[in-house]
């Protein structure tokens, strides 16, 4: 018996030193980024090899936060807020009502529709990204945020299909019960549905702050007034010309970029596991 | 589809209400619809349209049939050089990332106290996507005079090898990010480990399985239907990846690392050949489209479904 | 079923050619009689100019965009502030990206009719953007005084000229020039003469090596293509279009052979470091001696790597039967078609151009001012570093030959085209006979097709 207790301990023990140290490999690269933003350039390239900074400097970060040209990364991050929210508002509301259709309601060509959601998720955006800018060019849209924000409030294939998922996993006495009270499918949506799937939520509006936060071919294609740059799109025109020259501020750059996301991850990484897994992927 | 199975069982129940439903459905789906035929079908139209023609998008469009398609398949070299080095992209980024994202899913299967802690960590890779972040970091670790040459130097292996220069190491560094940011498919391999029955493991001990035979005789073959949505995913987004090859490696060296999809981008905006744009977008869509075809084809000689054995 | 859907694309293919129409109505009028095309566009103008200057006391918005590096875009914006400081009534609004972006972005807002009003133009490109008309004739504000050129040389207004209409103007000039790290250079105990043969390129860099261990860069792009034709006394466009092989040829033969040597930088170091971009030149790090650029890329070249180089003229060769290096227009400013205030973009343009006060600030990035007024007056106020390039363009001045024509369309594709090809040459996969051949044919169907 206490043979097989030291084992398991063993056992334990292994299993943590290996799964830390495999993770340790894995995020090397970034906790590598992340402390060379403290270092300064010539440190950064002469002691590659090193990890830790000889001193935590935060010069960079205030050379970086200048930005470039007087437009500052201040400006960046309220616009990548801006874009970010409200794609993801748009993405995260229209997706639940329509995957409610589908997972709820009968109606003539659902599967045709169903299908339908289905290529489109799955079609390749460069497919129709030219057409697609074509088209915004001729409603004058180019220049603005609305390419990168309005398409968001149509439903996204990825999270409806995930809520479709979700909202079946829901008995459906519960709705039932409510019609019997006299409730109409509306309200079911809403004051049933609605409030149980927030994993599905919560998980669909993770993936889409996240996507829309890096996305970077939007701001490409559709902006090019500086004031309207993304943090995705800005740290790309700042690390351009600084390239070779002031690594230290890009790595800051980089650095803060990544914050937001990484901090809604931490918090909200609970929910997303069991987002996944109540899709029931599995078939 | 999974959805069908709930129908007939609400027929039975709500039948009398067929006709308001038919129509809630309609309002529900409204979005989608809109959104479809708005930014995608109407986008899809129009490229097949273009891809018949001329259209340097500062002139008018002239109509030139077939011209575009004969020119890709016949007399542009660059063109079948950018589908091979994405086809090797795919290929081996993948399976590799599947892998990779497979046994780390395995580990963190296991429930301790640290889970959330391990999750958290081995999804980060991940989140930073393919943002301008990664690109930098890649560029600098890669260097001739880089993170992983004094690394390698730093364990006794000299090396000046430009990593990003070479022709034959360049695409594996992005072949390298790929597996790195594996977190996706790892999240959804997780989920899908989790609903692995406990019994049939424990079974399968009684029986005297030890630890390998039960991988290749529950495990997998329980864990085909998510393996089999993760290898769809992956590959549409392999093919659709741009952004590592746009600015981290911008194709070089001598075009390797240059990407399908950054080609026709190229030759959409750079070189103002739209039409040739959407016709290369086109023989995308059909290629990928066939791969998907013949992938859900075979699901049966391999995907294992548990409804099926109910 | 198959008949409708044949019909629905027809109907598509229709509605495209009819959507596409409408996006530039004053192209689709004036492409319809070719031969009345300078006519057609100066009533156009004009027409569009008295509306815009009834409205010139309230505000004006102008945009402006250009592409350049860190130095450049602030250097611009400070002189943009400044005008509108100066001119409360305007307000002008910046875009501003890297060299290759720029022309992703430009297309595509020309796709729209929504160009800025005003924008940094190529030589390379102004022909295939004038063609297509999007570019507003500027000869009109020449000629009723709007923009002055009363200092300024008619070679250089000619310069921006198509078919005797002005579409650009230059900021500058520049020539091409090698620079080089004077350190290293007088560690080896070497000289480098103002315009050295490739030959004599080749033997210095050898000896370099030898001495300092650093390596040499023989540029394989086009500018180094179009010299070598150059100093063959022929325009490398024609030579491709008549499939001459002879410049072709020698060029990759030259590239070929510094390629072989071991002094030179490796194609792996060369394709990480990136010459394209000024940050990111292999001479900034020292792991070459020299590299090649523009004029005016000196200043940007010296301030990223803090220190001071020497300059040479672009190699010549040594059989040359002509002077290859010349005077580049550089850094055009152009009027769009579709702007709504071309009478503004033009008083700005002759601001940027003409005035002390934008010079001041703008202190020669683009080039050695056009205004030969302002570039004496420059020339006593600069820094060292600016008074080098000042007097290697005097230098340039006494021996230039005319430039070549403006690209043809499709120059841009055939330049990608060459860098590939140069790429495989200097990694062994091609040798200069394969390499003359493939590029010749490949630039000539690039050169066919965009002309259709």
């Amino acid at each position: 018996m206490k043979n097989y207790k030291t084992k398991r301990i063993t056992g334990k023990v292994i299993y943590h030193i290996f799964t830390f140290l495999f993770a340790f490999i894995m995020i090397y690269p970034l906790l590598w980024m992340v402390m060379g933003s403290f270092k300064d350039t010539t440190e950064i390239f002469k002691s590659a090899q090193k990890l830790l900074p000889s001193s935590f400097d935060f010069t960079n970060y205030k050379i970086g936060w200048q930005g470039f040209a007087g437009y500052t990364f201040a400006i960046f991050f309220k616009n990548s807020l801006i874009i970010a929210g409200l794609s993801t508002i748009g993405a995260v509301i229209s997706s639940s009502i329509v995957a409610f259709g589908f997972a709820r309601c009968n109606f003539k060509f659902k599967s045709l529709w169903f299908g339908c959601m289905l290529v489109a998720m799955m079609l390749p955006f460069q497919v129709i990204m030219i057409p697609q800018y074509i088209l915004f060019n001729k409603m004058g849209w180019v220049g603005t945020y609305l390419p990168i924000i309005v398409p968001q409030f149509f439903g996204q294939g990825f999270f409806i299909f995930l809520n479709i998922q979700f909202i079946k996993g829901i008995p459906i006495d519960l709705d039932e019960a409510a019609y019997m009270d006299g409730c109409s499918i509306y309200k079911i949506f809403v004051q049933i549905i609605l409030p149980l799937i927030k994993p599905a939520l919560v998980t669909s509006a993770i993936f889409s702050f996240m996507w829309r936060w890096d996305d970077f071919l939007a701001a490409l294609l559709y902006l090019s007034d500086p004031l309207k740059y993304p943090v995705s799109y800005a740290l790309k025109m700042f690390a351009d010309p600084t390239a070779g020259s002031d690594w230290g501020a890009m790595f800051a750059m980089a650095t803060l970029s990544l914050l937001p996301i990484f901090f809604i991850f931490l918090t909200m990484q609970k929910y997303l596991v069991e987002g996944i897994a109540s899709t029931g992927i599995k078939g | 589809m999974k959805n069908n199975s709930a129908i007939p069982k609400r027929k039975k129940t709500l039948g009398q209400i067929m006709n308001s439903e038919g129509v809630a459905g309609y309002v529900f789906i409204l979005p989608f619809l809109i959104g479809f035929l708005a930014f995608i079908i109407l986008p899809m139209l129009l490229s097949f349209g273009f891809s018949f023609t001329r259209y340097n998008i500062l002139e008018k469009p002239t109509f030139i049939g077939l011209e575009n398609y004969i020119t890709m398949l016949t007399a542009d070299p660059k063109f079948w050089k950018t589908f091979g080095v994405t086809l090797y992209y795919v290929f081996f980024s993948v399976p590799l990332r599947l892998i990779m994202a497979l046994i780390v899913a395995m580990l963190l299967v296991k429930s301790t106290k640290l889970s959330g802690f391990y999750r958290a960590v081995y999804y980060l890779p991940s989140i930073i996507g393919s943002s301008v972040a990664v690109a930098i970091l890649w560029k600098r670790l890669f260097a001739s005079d880089g993170v992983i040459n004094a690394l390698l130097h730093s364990i006794g292996i000299n090396s000046t090898t430009a990593w990003l220069g070479n022709s034959d190491t360049a695409i594996w560094t992005l072949i390298i990010l790929a597996i790195w940011q594996f977190g996706s498919s790892m999240l959804i391999f997780l989920s899908g480990l989790k609903q692995v029955p406990v019994s049939l493991y424990e079974s399968a001990t009684v029986d005297g399985a030890n630890g390998i035979q039960r991988f290749f005789k529950i495990t997998l073959p329980m864990l085909t239907p998510t393996i089999f949505f993760n290898l769809i995913n992956q590959i549409i987004s392999g093919f659709m990846a741009f952004t590592q090859s746009y600015i981290i490696t911008q194709g070089k060296p001598r075009d390797t690392t240059l990407f399908y999809t950054v080609y026709m981008y190229q030759n959409s905006f750079t070189y103002s050949k739209l039409g040739y744009g959407c016709a290369m977008a086109w023989f995308m869509v059909l290629f990928v489209g066939l791969i998907t075809l013949i992938l859900f084809k075979t699901q049966n000689k391999w995907v294992y479904y548990e409804s099926e054995r109910k | 079923m198959k008949k409708k859907l044949v019909s629905m694309l027809l109907a598509l293919t229709l509605a495209t050619g009819l959507m596409a129409g409408c996006s530039s109505k004053s192209s689709t009028q004036s492409t319809k009689d070719e031969s009345a095309t300078t006519d057609t566009t100066t009533t156009d103008s004009t027409t569009t100019d008295t509306a815009a200057t009834t409205d010139s006391s309230d505000k004006v918005t102008l945009s402006l965009c250009w592409w350049g590096n860190q130095t450049r875009n602030d250097l611009t914006q400070q002189a943009v502030d400044l005008y509108m400081t100066l001119n409360p009534n305007v307000e002008i609004k910046t875009e501003f990206t890297d060299w290759s972006g720029y022309w992703d972005k430009l297309s595509a807002m020309a796709s729209g009719g929504n160009l800025p009003d005003i924008i940094q133009m190529d030589y390379s490109y102004l022909s295939q953007y004038q063609k297509s008309n999007q570019l507003a004739n500027l000869s009109t504000y020449i000629d009723n005084g709007t923009i002055d050129t009363s200092n300024i040389p008619s070679s250089i207004i000619d310069s921006g000229k198509i078919d005797d209409t002005c579409y650009a103007i230059s900021l500058g000039s520049n020539a091409p020039m090698m620079v080089y790290d004077k350190e290293i250079v007088e560690k080896a105990g070497v000289e480098i003469p103002s315009q050295p043969t490739v030959e004599e390129l080749y033997d210095l860099g050898k000896t370099i090596y030898e001495k300092t261990g650093v390596k040499t860069l023989y540029d394989g792009g086009t500018t180094t293509l179009q010299n070598t034709a150059r100093s063959m006394g022929v325009y490398i466009y024609d030579d491709i279009t008549a499939g001459k092989t002879e410049a072709i040829k020698k060029h990759f033969d030259y590239v070929q052979k510094f390629a072989e040597a071991d002094f030179s930088i490796s194609p792996d170091l060369l394709a990480e470091k990136n010459p394209d971009v000024v940050e990111t030149k292999p001479i900034i790090d020292q792991t070459t001696w020299n590299d090649f650029s523009f004029s005016n890329q000196y200043i940007s070249i010296s301030n990223t790597a803090e220190r001071e180089y020497g300059i040479c003229m672009w190699p010549t060769t040594a059989d040359a039967s002509a002077q290859p290096e010349y005077l580049k227009p550089s850094m055009f400013f152009s009027v769009s078609e579709t702007s709504q205030n071309k009478d503004e973009a033009a008083k700005f343009l002759d601001w940027f151009t003409n005035s002390s006060e934008a010079n001041n600030v703008l202190m020669a990035e683009r080039g050695i001012p056009i205004n030969t007024a302002i570039a004496d007056e420059l020339m006593a106020k600069v820094d060292s570093i600016s008074a080098k390039v000042f007097g290697f363009i005097s230098e340039v001045t006494k021996i230039a030959e005319p430039i070549d024509p403006p690209n043809p369309s499709g120059a841009g594709e055939v330049d990608a085209m060459l860098k590939t090809v140069v790429e495989n040459l200097r990694y062994g996969d091609l040798d200069s006979e394969k390499a003359t051949e493939e590029f010749l044919t490949q630039a000539q169907q690039i050169l066919t097709e965009a002309a259709k």
